[in-house]
């Protein structure tokens, strides 16, 4: 089992090639066989990497497997963030125009939202998933349903002073984040992703958080 | 005594002419094992096929040997494949007669040879079976490894067959691993049955060969693509409920798959692809520090490089 059949697929093709190559050029003159030597030689070249692809193939069988190299956090926080936006109420004046749902600091969540839910509407809103590298840079953007940040500390803290009293719902992934500002904070339970809920502070916002997020929620403060 | 030359050279040439022209031998063995020598192996087997059987050929070792080599080169020139190939299966069977019989020790070491030349074709025709490997075909693989095991058995009583099941195991976890990958499978159901025959596979390699990291590292990403694969599914269209659902299902095939990738990583330490496993798995199940910790592992290696 440990040793395959071995293959032979470069000699007898090369060698074959160079005989019959020999006998055709043996009535040439000499530039044209030297063009014949380097036309066969080019084929010669391209049989061996294709006989090496297939002898690759075969002692890739025996090697380890890839791995997949999605981002498995932020499949499932995509979903999430989707059902935050579907699922919650924003005062009317907020339920007309673009839905904008604006993550900060995680690329592969954005293109994980882009390609899966880019296209979708809430309620009759049509989503628009923005990315900004940082908070400045979401500052001078217009206004977002949804933020999402990835970073806690001290961008959190200004995005929340940010948007202070406005009706935008604020989503960290941080273990202090309900403190620094956040009104939705994913947190790790059992190994999956869960979330808690600053509710007073979303009702401050004119937010009206779903039955659905609240009763999912494993934490609601107060 | 005097010796007439021209009588002695014509004996000489008799002798010579009866030891050289087969056809002319004495038993249907011998006629058939010349007719065999000339490459004329359908005329051969109809010559002895009929009489092998019969009471005066059942001790005979010599013309069971020949009918064992007469199936083995049809077998070759009809291009036969298959656990039940039947000139394969007759020429063992005709050469296992013939040293049970009794043979010359020549014959003897060319019937155990020959006997290893088609156990071993058993063996590559299933390892070509898992190369080309399709889903429902393993039950052939087994028979043809089984031919191969029963044959070499025969042979050496002694051997032991467990790693090269293992392997085989181990290749046929990845075959059916890779048709996973592939996205081949139908529908849900037959994901499952494949995925669960990768599983059940890399499980019985490591049985035969607990320590081997390939089948550790394979097992364990087996277990983790699944997972993501089953994320994967999540759309627009996924409810809260179905949500929380997937995720269950997903933490515990990651968290099975923890096991078998801190098997491999406690053989290699420093191997990256198993640290970067452990890095990937933590994070999957939302175990940040310990996810940083083979991180830093990893740059602190490549650092080094």
């Amino acid at each position: 089992m440990r040793a395959l059949p071995n293959h032979h697929y470069s000699s007898p093709v090369v060698s074959s090639l160079l005989t019959w190559m020999l006998k055709f050029g043996y009535h040439k003159s000499r530039s044209q066989i030297g063009s014949v030597l380097i036309g066969f030689m080019l084929v010669a070249v391209g049989l061996i990497w294709i006989g090496r692809s297939n002898l690759h193939a075969q002692v890739q069988f025996n090697q380890t497997s890839a791995m997949d190299e999605s981002d498995t956090r932020s499949i499932t926080k995509a979903n999430f963030l989707f059902h935050f936006s579907a699922s919650n109420q924003w005062p009317s004046s907020k339920m007309e125009g673009p839905f904008r749902l604006a993550i900060v600091g995680n690329p592969s969540l954005h293109a994980i939202l882009a390609d899966k839910y880019g296209m979708k509407v809430i309620g009759s809103q049509q989503l628009e998933i923005i990315a900004f590298d940082d908070a400045l840079a979401l500052e001078r953007a217009p206004f977002s349903h949804v933020i999402y940040c990835e970073e806690s500390g001290e961008t959190l803290e200004r995005i929340a002073k940010y948007i202070e009293g406005q009706p935008v719902l604020l989503i960290s992934d941080a273990s202090d984040g309900l403190e620094h500002g956040a009104l939705i904070n994913f947190v790790a339970v059992k190994n999956r992703i869960r979330y808690e809920i600053n509710s007073e502070e979303a009702s401050k916002r004119n937010l009206l958080i779903g039955n659905r997020i609240l009763s999912w929620a494993v934490k609601l403060v107060p | 005594m005097k010796i007439d030359i021209q009588s002695a050279l014509l004996a000489c040439v008799l002798v010579i002419a009866a030891a050289g022209s087969d056809l002319n031998a004495q038993t249907e063995a011998d006629r058939a094992a010349a007719l065999g020598r000339e490459g004329r192996w359908t005329e051969a087997r109809q010559l002895l096929a009929p009489v092998i059987a019969t009471q005066a050929y059942q001790a005979d070792g010599h013309a069971w040997f020949v009918m064992g080599f007469i199936h083995k080169e049809l077998h070759k020139m009809h291009g036969e494949y298959g656990a039940d190939a039947p000139e394969r299966a007759s020429a063992v069977m005709c050469f296992q007669r013939g040293l049970q019989v009794g043979l010359i020790a020549s014959e003897r070491q060319m019937a155990a040879e020959a006997m290893d030349f088609l156990a071993r074709s058993y063996f590559r025709e299933a390892i070509g079976m898992v190369e080309g490997f399709t889903w429902g075909s393993t039950d052939d693989i087994f028979a043809l490894f089984g031919q191969y095991e029963a044959i070499q058995l025969s042979l050496d009583p002694m051997r032991s067959f467990a790693p090269e099941r293992s392997d085989l195991n181990r290749y046929l976890g990845q075959a059916h691993a890779m048709l996973l990958e592939s996205g081949s499978p139908q529908n849900s159901a037959e994901s499952k049955a494949i995925f669960d025959a990768a599983i059940g596979h890399y499980k019985a390699a490591l049985e035969g060969n607990p320590g081997d990291y390939s089948t550790q590292y394979n097992l364990a990403i087996t277990l983790y693509n699944e997972g993501v694969r089953k994320l994967k599914t999540i759309d627009h269209k996924t409810s809260m409920f179905e949500l929380m659902e997937i995720q269950d299902v997903c933490v515990e095939l990651f968290e099975q798959a923890l096991r078998p990738m801190e098997d491999a990583h406690a053989q290699q330490p420093e191997r990256l692809e198993t640290l970067k496993g452990l890095m990937t798995l933590h994070y999957a199940l939302s175990q940040k520090e310990e996810s940083g910790r083979y991180k830093t592992q990893i740059e602190r290696i490549l650092s080094n490089r």
